[in-house]
């Protein structure tokens, strides 16, 4: 069988531990901060602002543990289709819904 | 390519690193499958949320009624252990491909862990919903607005496919933890881990969008 695909040059594209554990940090913090906007009721007059938590905590995943940032090329412009394409699919059913 | 070479890497014995089973080509194609797979997985649960998204839209004050009876302590605490799996499923791959093999194996045990500890919950808070007549199909439920009733049934689908991929992922740690054991995963060989790693944090993506829209946005 030809090469397991396994290199020895991870280290290059390996984020330090440090930094990960300030980007867990950061995601409890702003699940923290999530809960406690929900305990004041602000859910309940802005409800983006829970999203867009979610949208920032999601983007850190992405980013950092998923090593996004350090991914080539190729697979950026895929992910970038990707989203064109989730954002077409919601955009025009729910476009479709608000007009039922 | 040769199927006659050795497993130790092209670029090693002298074969050029751009060639087709070189040892980083083979990892990237490798990576990229697995995000291509992680893709579909984006579309399928793209498909849940749309759902809720649509049905939420036509019938506001049903799922706000709905939601209001969610145990939203529980909600919160499975995500911490989530977002908590996910750094340890990180470090365990930043580890591995730093040499420090031992302490990689035991953060990939406590990734599993951490996953079974969020299915506990999850039964424990379908426990509750089942016992309180808050389920699809209940007689609690006939008496409830049609919202309520279209809350309840996209809250149990939506957690439990997400929960059987909480499942999958934990079996998958399970898995790189025993070849991690066995040496079959090591420094220079850790593209099972990596993958299991990115499916992982795809499935702490899809609770970090879950949390909100279930259980905190009225």
């Amino acid at each position: 069988m030809s090469g397991t695909g396994d290199v020895g040059t991870g280290e290059a594209r390996a984020a330090s531990v440090r930094s990960l554990l300030l980007v867990w940090s950061a995601l409890l913090a702003l699940a923290v901060l999530s809960w406690l906007a929900w305990r004041e009721g602000l859910w309940e007059r802005a409800s983006e602002g829970a999203l867009a938590i979610a949208t920032a905590k999601a983007g850190l995943v992405a980013a950092y543990f998923m090593r996004l940032r350090t991914e080539g090329r190729s697979l950026r412009l895929l992910l970038l289709l990707l989203a064109a394409i989730v954002a077409l699919l919601f955009g025009l059913t729910m476009l479709d819904v608000a007009w039922r | 390519m040769s199927r006659a070479r050795p497993m130790s890497s092209s670029t090693e014995a002298g074969g050029a690193p751009w060639a087709a089973d070189a040892p980083e080509a083979v990892h990237e194609r490798q990576t990229f499958g697995m995000w291509l797979f992680l893709f579909s997985e984006v579309l399928f649960f793209s498909g849940l949320f749309l759902l809720y998204l649509a049905y939420r839209s036509r019938h506001p004050d049903g799922f706000r009624a709905g939601a209001a009876g969610m145990q939203v302590a529980l909600g919160t605490a499975n995500t911490l252990v989530l977002l908590t799996g996910s750094a340890a499923a990180a470090v365990a791959v930043a580890d591995l491909e730093g040499g420090r093999t031992g302490r990689s194996a035991l953060l990939q045990a406590a990734t599993a862990l951490l996953g079974l500890v969020f299915l506990g919950v999850k039964a424990l808070e379908w426990r509750a919903d089942i016992l309180a007549g808050f389920y699809p199909g209940a007689a609690a439920m006939a008496g409830r607005s049609h919202g309520e009733q279209l809350f309840c049934s996209l809250y149990f689908m939506m957690t439990g496919v997400h929960g059987l991929h909480v499942l999958a992922g934990t079996a998958l740690f399970g898995a790189s933890l025993r070849r991690t054991l066995a040496g079959r995963v090591r420094p220079g060989h850790g593209i099972f881990l990596e993958n299991t790693g990115l499916f992982w944090h795809l499935v702490d993506v899809v609770w970090i969008y879950l949390w909100p829209l279930l259980y905190l946005v009225r």
